[in-house]
């Protein structure tokens, strides 16, 4: 291929890359105007997640003994994608709040074991599940003041 | 909103037509080099050579590396759940004769629930003063629902078991009051 026309070639390539570029179409004639206006758009929004769980299953908590399992979800009520990378649960009141509503007990006395569930990505108005073992400690001083305790979990997603 | 770093944030920013752009422009420049490779051209074409290397090694890393943009909105939220504590029942109706000599036989009812006790500890109490009874402690508990106490010395005793499950205790109602002659037993043997 000689010189010319590989100079050819480029200008051609260049010309189709400026066509291409700026949105090429077939000629025309017009006349200009101005004006102005007024629109507006709006942009999402993040919503909530919410998290709800089941009532526990296994034996009931006791110093040493077996765990219990609590199953909960985590739902994403806004319409867009929503990314849940944390998911926290502790023996706490309502508001993440140190619990001290049983003389005798208290959140020392339990064990929470690290949640099971699939972070990522939840679709709008989709949800994902999970679940946590909560288990009560056999510590060396009476925990009589747990017994019969019902014992508050806090989850905390984001 | 966010989105992630690195390679798929350049390529969100690119976007696709402009990467086909890029691909046209890397095309040309790779076709500018050869040409003047050719022609056996001095430093300048080996530095713009170098350059379009980059050039299209950078491109090509990021087209091959480059995983798909994404972004997602951010959130939180709070629940709240519970688990329930069992707990450990006492033992009931201990039961305590009135005995002249010899030890005195006590009985209870054991522990009811789910939590099974792992032994009793019982008490003789008399006069506001309690003292371990059949040779039991929290160490050595009674793990029946009987034992013989020897007491020695005469009174009116009421009894009491507690039972023992790790940190647990729960301790029953006293017995009724018993009254213990334990000096006619000494008497008896002399």
């Amino acid at each position: 291929m000689g010189v010319a026309r590989r100079k050819l070639t480029i200008i051609a390539a260049i010309l189709a890359l400026v066509v291409v570029a700026g949105g090429g179409g077939a000629a025309f004639a017009y006349w200009t105007a101005q004006g102005s206006g007024t629109g507006s758009a709006t942009s999402g929004t993040s919503a909530s997640f919410t998290v709800t769980s089941s009532a526990p299953t296994g034996a009931a908590l006791s110093p040493g003994g077996t765990a219990q399992t609590v199953a909960f979800s985590v739902a994403n009520s806004g319409s867009g994608s929503q990314n849940l990378f944390s998911f926290t649960v502790t023996v706490a009141s309502a508001g993440g709040t140190a619990w001290t509503a049983v003389a005798g007990c208290s959140a020392a006395d339990y064990s929470v074991g690290v949640p099971t569930i699939t972070y990522g990505e939840i679709a709008g108005s989709a949800s994902v599940s999970g679940t946590v073992t909560i288990t009560m400690i056999d510590r060396a001083v009476s925990q009589d003041g747990c017994k019969g305790a019902a014992v508050p979990l806090y989850f905390s997603a984001s | 909103m966010q989105g992630r770093s690195g390679a798929s944030v350049l390529l969100c920013e690119l976007g696709k037509s402009e990467l086909g752009q890029t691909d046209l422009f890397a095309s040309m420049r790779m076709k500018w080099i050869r040409r003047h490779d050719t022609r056996g051209a001095g430093g300048n074409t080996v530095r713009s050579a170098g350059r379009a290397t980059i050039t299209v090694t950078v491109i090509f890393a990021l087209l091959v590396t480059g995983s798909p943009a994404w972004a997602y909105w951010q959130s939180s939220g709070t629940g709240t759940g519970s688990a329930a504590t069992g707990t450990l029942e006492p033992p009931t109706s201990v039961s305590a004769p009135a005995r002249t000599g010899g030890p005195v036989p006590l009985t209870w009812v054991a522990s009811g629930g789910s939590v099974v006790p792992t032994g009793y500890v019982v008490t003789r109490s008399s006069g506001g003063t309690v003292a371990p009874a059949c040779g039991s402690s929290v160490q050595t508990p009674v793990t029946t629902t009987s034992c013989a106490d020897a007491v020695s010395s005469d009174g009116v005793y009421a009894y009491a078991v507690t039972a023992i499950y790790r940190s647990w205790t729960a301790s029953s109602t006293a017995s009724a009051a018993v009254t213990v002659a334990a000096a006619t037993l000494r008497t008896l043997f002399r």
